[in-house]
């Protein structure tokens, strides 16, 4: 089957990055790093992943043929294009181990308490595996199959949140300085620019029309949701946040009426669950486009391989618990982060108010050169 | 004659075998037939009263023409002769003439059409195909009365020629589609076959997947509507079940008394289909991951009653279910094979000895019973899925054994993405849910009112997507 993607299960894509790696450590982090304006680094860095994903979408409406990869190819040459990559793929591996710690904490945290490693793995990585051998086509459409449930679980989470929320008490949210809270940006970038995904595929999404209309509609309702739930999070725990790790789980645990409708946070756990699969998937989809375009052949089997390999090493035995890997993100991916924050998105925008030829004429061009 | 000589020989002098003998005007015509599968009594009207009326010179053509009084006659050469008389047509023989002709007297058992047990409806059409090929072609075309509805016959099987027929219409249906199917028909080479279900696996892109790839039924209101989505139907002489191609998943939630009833029950009750799935499938993989793993999550209450219920168990968790589990479905299986009455006998030995005196006797707890007995139930909302469920059930059974309920939740994504891998004939089997087509999703799990279904699925391909122009 061809392996080109719909307008709506690239929405979906996005929308489930949007809340992947922001629903469990992230708004605790956020708390501890700038304590009453956690809500003002979120709202930040959610704009800015907004506007890079407009950016993103006028690059995909001018070069409709052309990935990431061929854009960069197209100015700097293929060496550069496969440092950037390289550095991408590191980008993708890590995120993948972070999903994987943080979903690791998360069933130790909320399901099972004896949670083990090999479990998850000889879990996920099957699962994962067989989504991304299957093709990005099958995967989007499992995903969007899956979309449903987890939005409508998602609002079932924000309703069963909401219970416990007293409005009028958000306080003063400024209390950090400005300076403070830009650091602090730069600190959880690696948790954002998820978006990143669609340059990747670009060359793999069916183009149509009202494109930009549809994956915002979508990104914009999750994103409200996701809002939502940060608010009635930071409200909740607020300074006591970082001993709730688990977000997602523990704003609907506190339901003041548990008592009457029961453990109904199973909801926002297999909610969780499905994420896990999803994000994954994606993140594993992504790091195995990259991995062919850095060796210059399309073997996936090759790709799933060395991914899988990679991942069970850094999981087994570098990032082996959750603290490690969000110290070295902190510490050190900050500047690895400025690839995917300023580099490429400054060089796309470039493209876009520069270059006067157009995507097409150029795979054109390709085309008869070949 | 010598050649009915040679015949009778390579049909290995069977009894059944037949042959005739008259002199009309000095010259010896001969007849030859099988005759258990001829109407006799049209063979003496038709053939034998009209040779002995005729008195003038016998030759193939003249008695063709202006003699016999069949509906279908053919002139035969030599290498014909034995595959006429196996597909139930008399030979006449002339001598001097090298050439015969085969007639039409076909007389085979074939039962009336009935309800059939398998779909049985509450208000609606109740007429089902029967084994005959020809029934089921008379029924379509009484449903079907349309210059647009094309049959083709082939014979496929080395040994039984059994006759297998295409039905479509050509102004609907995907000329690719049924170029493909032709093809393969053609190219299928098997000695025997007894039933769509033999030609299915030539057919299909995936012959050894779990899942179904094909929609089976035996009711010519099913199949008519589904020509008239563009599908293509397959009958196989012998058989009444009927398979239609391309297939989606949610044809099985759709059955055809939706369309006989009020369009919000009929979206009611395919919600409850579509949980039934759900509930056989992992309802009992579920209750053993909380149970094992994961009773934190469980209600207190009802973690109190499982306890009570389950601590003078000689059996793991685990192994209760599976326990349950085979029991039932050898139950299941011997309630089917049985007759009628020990069958009934046979439940209830199920239900009271090994139910209510496997509870009591310690062996096995009262909610593992419910979690299965409910899970088995549900299959049958929805009966087409019943086979691939009943071994799904299994798995997540496993996954949720050993796994716990990360491992059932990746079992689920893993099945809807097997599904979702599957591109038969071009068609996505979850559709119109992965990839979303809004058009499709007015005859889906939901279901619209007649009137406002005016396209035709775009899920499956066809040449004229609004319903109602001639």
């Amino acid at each position: 089957m061809t392996q080109q993607i719909s307008v709506r299960q690239t929405a979906c894509f996005c929308a489930i990055s949007l809340l992947a790696l922001k629903l469990i450590t992230l708004p605790s982090l956020l708390v501890i790093m700038s304590t009453s304006s956690a809500i003002v680094v979120a709202l930040i860095m959610f704009a800015l992943d907004l506007f890079l994903l407009y950016i993103f979408l006028k690059v995909k409406e001018k070069y409709p043929n052309l990935s990431l990869y061929e854009l960069i190819k197209k100015v700097f040459g293929s060496v550069l294009a496969k440092i950037i990559y390289i550095i991408l793929f590191s980008f993708y591996i890590l995120k993948l181990v972070m999903l994987n710690n943080e979903a690791i904490a998360y069933m130790r945290d909320v399901v099972d308490e004896d949670f083990r490693l090999i479990v998850y793995l000889m879990t996920f990585l099957p699962v994962v595996i067989a989504m991304v051998n299957s093709g990005l086509k099958s995967t989007a459409r499992t995903i969007e199959f899956g979309f449903v449930f987890i939005f409508i679980g998602l609002i079932f989470c924000l309703f069963l949140s909401e219970v416990t929320f007293t409005y009028g008490e958000m306080g003063p949210i400024f209390k950090e300085n400005i300076l403070n809270i830009l650091n602090s940006c730069k600190d959880v970038g690696f948790w954002f620019s998820d978006f990143l995904f669609i340059t990747i595929i670009s060359d793999k999404i069916k183009y149509k029309k009202n494109m930009k209309k549809i994956i915002f509609s979508y990104v914009f309702i999750t994103l409200i949701i996701l809002i939502a739930l940060y608010i009635i999070y930071f409200r909740l725990f607020n300074v006591t946040a970082f001993l709730h790790r688990s977000a997602i789980a523990d704003i609907t645990q506190y339901n003041r009426n548990i008592g009457n409708s029961g453990n109904i946070d199973i909801i926002a756990i297999l909610v969780y669950m499905f994420i896990i699969f999803f994000q994954g998937a994606i993140y594993f989809t992504g790091a195995k486009i990259i991995f062919e375009k850095i060796v210059g052949y399309d073997n996936k089997i090759h790709a799933i391989i060395f991914i899988t390999l990679l991942i069970l090493a850094l999981q087994l035995f570098v990032f082996y618990n959750l603290d490690l890997i969000i110290d070295f993100v902190v510490n050190y991916l900050k500047y690895f982060g400025v690839v995917a924050w300023v580099i490429i998105p400054l060089y796309l925008i470039c493209l876009l108010i520069f270059d006067r030829e157009k995507g097409d004429e150029l795979v054109k061009k390709k085309s008869k050169q070949n | 004659m010598k050649i009915i000589q040679q015949i009778k020989e390579q049909l290995n002098n069977n009894p059944d075998v037949s042959e005739r003998q008259f002199l009309i005007n000095g010259k010896k015509v001969y007849l030859l037939f099988i005759k258990s599968t001829i109407d006799k009594t049209l063979l003496v009207h038709s053939v034998i009263s009209p040779l002995l009326e005729y008195g003038g010179e016998p030759n193939l053509s003249t008695l063709s023409n202006s003699v016999l009084r069949a509906s279908e006659v053919e002139k035969v050469t030599k290498d014909q002769f034995v595959k006429s008389l196996l597909r139930n047509k008399v030979l006449l023989f002339v001598d001097g003439e090298s050439d015969a002709l085969a007639i039409d007297m076909e007389l085979l058992p074939v039962r009336q059409p009935s309800e059939p047990p398998t779909s049985p409806t509450i208000q609606g059409p109740r007429e089902g195909f029967t084994e005959s090929v020809k029934t089921t072609m008379a029924l379509l075309r009484k449903q079907l009365p349309s210059k647009h509805l094309v049959i083709k016959s082939f014979f496929v099987g080395e040994m039984s020629h059994t006759q297998v027929v295409l039905f479509y219409m050509d102004n609907l249906a995907d000329k690719k589609i049924v170029k493909t199917l032709e093809k393969k028909i053609k190219s299928i080479n098997t000695d025997i076959v007894l039933d769509p279900h033999y030609l299915v696996e030539f057919i299909v892109g995936r012959p050894n997947s779990l899942f179904e790839q094909y929609g089976s039924t035996e009711k010519p209101d099913i199949v008519t509507a589904k020509l008239m989505e563009g599908r293509v139907a397959i009958a196989v002489d012998g058989s009444p079940i009927v398979i239609t191609l391309p297939f989606m998943v949610f044809e099985d939630v759709q059955n055809s008394n939706d369309y006989y009833t009020n369009s919000h029950y009929a979206t009611f009750i395919r919600y409850v289909r579509a949980f039934g799935i759900l509930m056989a499938t992992v309802i009992p993989g579920v209750y053993l991951s909380l149970r094992l793993y994961h009773y934190r999550i469980v209600p207190l209450k009802y973690i109190l009653t499982i306890s009570a219920t389950t601590q003078n168990l000689p059996f793991t968790p685990f192994l209760e279910i599976l326990f349950i589990l085979i029991l039932f479905q050898m139950l299941y299986e011997v309630s089917l094979r049985l007759p009628r009455y020990l069958g009934i006998a046979t439940s209830i030995v199920g239900a009271l000895v090994l139910g209510d005196t496997g509870v009591q006797a310690g062996l096995i707890s009262p909610p593992g019973i419910i979690v299965i007995a409910l899970s088995l139930i549900a299959v049958y909302t929805v009966p087409n899925q019943a086979p691939q469920l009943n071994i799904i059930r299994l798995v997540f059974v496993f996954l949720g054994g050993t796994l716990g309920l990360f491992g059932v939740v990746g079992g689920m994504i893993y099945f809807v993405n097997y599904l979702n891998s599957m591109d038969e004939f071009g068609v996505p089997i979850l559709a119109p849910y992965a990839p979303r087509v809004e058009n499709d999703l007015k005859d889906a799990l939901h279901k619209k009112p007649m009137p406002k279904m005016k396209k035709r699925p775009k899920s499956v391909k066809s040449n004229d997507n609004i319903r109602g122009l001639e």
